[in-house]
């Protein structure tokens, strides 16, 4: 059972990165610095499981979705003619252990197949239940550097591609790349913590009211589950409904010259380095637009986003302190 | 306190640490408390505790797993049946370890000594079992990540009560076996951990207990939010041990601090890896109070009275210092270790070299038979067949090859296990020991200093040697040593005094790691030079001493594998600061820390990247 995501108390900006992935899936995922204790993975969890049913290709080991893209089994079916049937299935978090192996990552052959037909075959991987899921990496900053090469590659490419054990193979792999780290056990390679879409920092919530309130509701999840679940069901269907329209219309989100040039203002004073910041910052304006209920994206929206979009991208020198910049970039963000 | 008398019948076997047994008796009535780990030196009971809590789960058949140091992952989130799969030729899975704990205690022994990627699948999955583990402070911590998930921890001590401790001796005197003695205590336990379970759902509380827990919370520095969660479910058990049918505050204060303390925000230094807390601390005391005072006469050895070379850099030190210093203190003197400290990670750059040396600091090839898998490979030089990857490759070929009952294999098909696993280092602090580190009771920072490099060296299993240069030479004080315990007693009795040799020692070093390199030509080695680099004694008679250190330096830099970091002594407020160790690291291609950086709170790690020698 899981602790429903609208009862989580405070946390509005872990809470609205993830809201926004999830609109938006090629915002490019979440990065949460912070502190033990604050209901990282328990807001991951709780948003997947608040979130409806997707369509997928029914008996598709690779979750593609009926209007493609299509891995290469799913290819063959419609070479051969076969219509595609649909089913539906829960959203989920996959979890990447700091452990894990190259071969748990992309898949790797399919023995049992191999001895009893004699034919290589591919056997999926965590990528594979990863697709259009949400793919979970606790500590992130603690993996090891191959696998998260191996990470970089496919999501950048939205595909994960095997070539290993004589295996030529390729399927879809578009996750939510959610990562958590705790800053002080290290640092994230920048080339990786530049792909992650948006980043909030979390800390412990230190008022004294809210945090009775985290506990009251906590234990009472604990002590009776289902009753909690009713009691939260209302908030839950309201919260489930607003990002379904928004996932729909978030697309058709009208942009103006006048946040072209706010957007580029920003990122141009802020001299930062490449052009993701930009992008990422305007679709995730757009999608917090669609998730208010409106069809044009307002300055108000880019200042709401822009701290998530851009605070891991500042520029810094080893042992420099970020607080200036940060200074800064709140002084510009306030003229705009 | 009265409270207490009831646990001499429980656990009866262990002697006091009443805290522990109510931790452990808390986790019994409640598995929400979220376990317990046992914190403590060697030979306290922890080891004792858990096997006699192990007593008593295999009594009353209540389930549990146990997580041994060599298990690997395989077998901790399971995987393919070897066994099966060869037999059958098809797939067969095997439950992992942690699967099969769901709702059941899990005993891990010295968890603290589990790779941190076994660790964070452990830990990934602890809200569906109770994990009961030890760990011994010296022997290195566990990440406060994963300690965050420990619902209590207990800190065990020995026994100073003359009390408790003649029982100790008269129960242990004659020697007993653990499994059949005290049944009875045992069974009045569990009857009583079943009655206190069934009562504990019934146990009601007040609107005013969740501002109380909050506050303890707070009040404690705490802010993690598992900290209130686990803290209410303690207390719940424990009134209900108390037989009350509401949670009071006082039931809350009374498990607070095993809940708490290892959440606290500075609690994490509180166990000091030191064999000789106190004494550290009066030391600390003093030193204090010495940096206060004008220098009084520390015990001298003096047995060297030979009059010294008036030292360049006395008279560049501050005038004032020098008139109150010079008269009054001998020419050797011997310092107190300064105050100890966690010390920042080093971290080295893995590199391509396979080696059969384990430790704990740099992950490296290994060719031993443990470490982790990384991928199968066709040719390897040891013969550590990957039985899974040997498989993988000749199942496509067993139709063709006409498979009957057995698989097929063909010498072509085998594959080879390519394994990680962390190395240590020879680690060689090279010291100096001149008169200008006497100044200002340097030598007290600086060995405290050292101190905590050694401490990280033992928890990394690093090699240690240590080289001191002062007034004409350098000696080797501690050639190559797995002993820590060693190197702190050579330490303590490092004298100080005299010029500063700095050639001699870095040539000392160069000879010392040539050397060791004969007999174990692939062992990294991490050079730490600490001095303030001002040399002023050269090996040949009017040579310039600073020549002579640049052109050791230019050798040291190119021996094989590697790193020196220079920890810069040179007091940094001083009028008259000359950062030659500046130079001095620049010559090495060393990192250059200054002394009082080398402390962990800076969190910025400390990299190094390793500089592709010829390899």
């Amino acid at each position: 059972m899981i602790f429903p995501f609208t009862a989580i108390v405070d946390q509005e900006e872990m809470k609205l990165g993830l809201i926004l992935n999830v609109i938006d899936h090629s915002i490019g995922g979440l990065l949460i610095m912070g502190e033990k204790g604050t209901a990282k993975s328990t807001t991951v969890r709780a948003l997947a499981d608040l979130l409806p049913e997707i369509e997928i290709v029914k008996g598709c080991r690779f979750n593609c979705a009926p209007e493609g893209p299509f891995c290469l089994e799913c290819l063959e079916r419609l070479e051969k003619g076969e219509t595609l049937e649909v089913e539906k299935k829960k959203m989920e978090v996959v979890e990447l252990p700091l452990g894990v192996t190259e071969d748990r990552v992309v898949g790797t052959i399919d023995i049992e197949y191999a001895i009893t037909y004699g034919k290589r075959h591919f056997e999926p991987g965590l990528l594979a239940r990863a697709n259009r899921n949400f793919l979970y990496i606790d500590e992130v900053n603690l993996l090891e550097d191959h696998i998260v090469d191996l990470l970089l590659d496919s999501a950048a490419m939205g595909i994960n591609r095997v070539e290993r054990e004589g295996i030529s193979f390729y399927h879809p792999a578009r996750f939510i790349l959610v990562g958590s780290m705790n800053p002080e056990e290290g640092e994230l390679r920048p080339q990786f913590l530049d792909r992650f879409g948006l980043c909030v920092e979390v800390r412990a919530i230190l008022d004294k009211n809210l945090r009775k309130e985290i506990l009251k509701r906590k234990i009472e999840f604990d002590i009776e589950p289902e009753k909690f679940l009713e009691k939260w069901r209302p908030e839950q269907e309201k919260l489930a409904q607003k990002i379904i329209e928004a996932k729909r219309s978030f697309k058709e989100v009208k942009v103006s010259e006048d946040v072209y040039e706010a957007i580029v203002g920003l990122t141009s004073e802020l001299n930062l380095d490449g052009h993701r910041g930009d992008i990422v910052l305007l679709k995730a304006a757009k999608a917090y637009a669609a998730f208010n209920q409106r069809k044009e994206v307002l300055k108000e929206d880019i200042k709401k986003v822009a701290p998530l979009a851009l605070r891991h991208r500042f520029k810094r020198l080893p042992f420099e302190e970020p607080e200036s910049e940060v200074k800064r970039f709140y002084g510009i963000l306030s003229r705009i | 306190m009265a409270f207490f008398q009831e646990f001499k019948s429980f656990f009866p076997e262990l002697i006091g640490n009443y805290h522990a047994k109510l931790a452990l008796i808390l986790n019994l009535i409640d598995q929400k408390c979220g376990g317990v780990l046992l914190i403590g030196k060697r030979g306290v009971g922890k080891s004792l505790l858990l096997k006699l809590f192990k007593k008593f789960l295999n009594l009353f058949n209540l389930s549990y797993i146990e997580i041994p140091l060599n298990v690997t992952e395989e077998n901790l989130i399971g995987g393919i049946d070897i066994e099966k799969t060869l037999e059958k030729g098809i797939k067969v899975y095997q439950e992992g370890l942690l699967e099969k704990a769901k709702n059941s205690y899990v005993l891990i022994e010295e968890i603290n000594l589990l790779p941190t990627e076994y660790l964070s699948l452990i830990f990934q999955t602890s809200y569906n079992y109770t994990i009961i583990a030890t760990m011994n402070p010296e022997e290195g911590s566990i990440s406060p990540h994963f300690l965050d998930k420990m619902g209590m921890c207990v800190y065990m001590e020995r026994i100073d009560n003359f009390e408790d401790y003649s029982d100790l001796l008269r129960l242990w005197g004659n020697y007993r076996v653990l499994d059949e003695f005290y049944l009875e205590n045992y069974e009045k336990l569990y009857r009583y951990v079943s009655f206190v379970k069934a009562c504990r759902s019934n146990i009601g509380y007040e609107d005013t207990i969740w501002d109380y827990i909050v506050e303890v919370c707070l009040k404690n520095m705490v802010s993690t939010h598992r900290a209130e969660i686990f803290l209410f479910f303690a207390a719940r058990a424990f009134a209900a041990m108390k037989g009350e049918g509401m949670i009071k505050p006082e039931h809350v204060n009374f498990v607070a601090p095993l809940v708490l303390l290892h959440r606290k925000r500075e609690i994490e230094e509180k166990p000091k890896p030191q064999n000789k807390e106190e004494e550290n601390q009066q030391n600390l005391q003093k030193n204090q109070n010495l940096q206060k005072e004008p220098p009084k006469n520390p015990p001298s050895k003096g047995k060297d009275s030979k009059p010294e070379r008036e030292k360049e850099e006395k008279e560049l030190s501050d005038l004032k210092e020098v008139e109150i210093v010079f008269p009054s203190i001998p020419k050797e003197e011997v310092f107190e270790l300064g105050e100890v400290f966690k010390p920042k990670r080093i971290f080295l750059r893995k590199d391509r070299i396979a080696r059969t040396t384990s430790g704990r600091r740099t992950k490296s090839k290994t060719l031993l038979k443990g470490g982790r898998f990384i991928r199968s490979v066709m040719f390897s030089k040891d013969k550590d067949v990957d039985l899974f990857g040997t498989i993988k490759t000749a199942a496509p070929f067993q139709k063709l090859r006409g498979r009957k009952d057995k698989l097929v294999i063909y010498k072509e098909d085998i594959r080879y296990k390519e394994k990680e696993n962390k190395i240590g280092h020879l680690v060689v602090f090279v010291t100096d020991g001149s008169g200008s580190m006497a100044a200002n009771q340097r030598m007290i920072a600086t060995k405290g200093a050292i101190m905590s490099l050694l401490m990280d060296c033992y928890q990394k299993r690093d090699k240690v040697a240590m080289i001191l240069f002062r007034k004409f030479k350098a000696e080797v004080v501690l050639p190559p040593t797995s002993s820590v315990e060693l190197a702190h007693k050579k330490l303590k009795d490092l004298p100080t005094g005299g010029n500063t040799p700095l050639s001699a020692g870095l040539l000392e070093a160069y000879k010392l790691i040539k050397k060791y390199h004969l007999k174990f030509p692939k062992d990294r080695i991490l050079l730490v030079v600490i001095t303030d680099g001002k040399a002023n004694i050269p090996i040949k008679f009017y040579a310039d001493p600073l020549k002579e250190v640049q052109n050791i330096s230019q050798e040291i830099k190119n021996l094989p594998y590697i790193e020196t970091i220079v920890v810069d002594t040179e007091v940094k407020s001083e009028f008259l600061r000359m950062d030659l160790a500046k130079d001095l690291a620049q010559w090495l291609s060393a990192t250059y820390i200054p002394l009082e950086d080398l402390k962990a709170e800076s969190l910025t790690n400390l990299i190094i990247q390793k500089k592709e020698s010829q390899f």
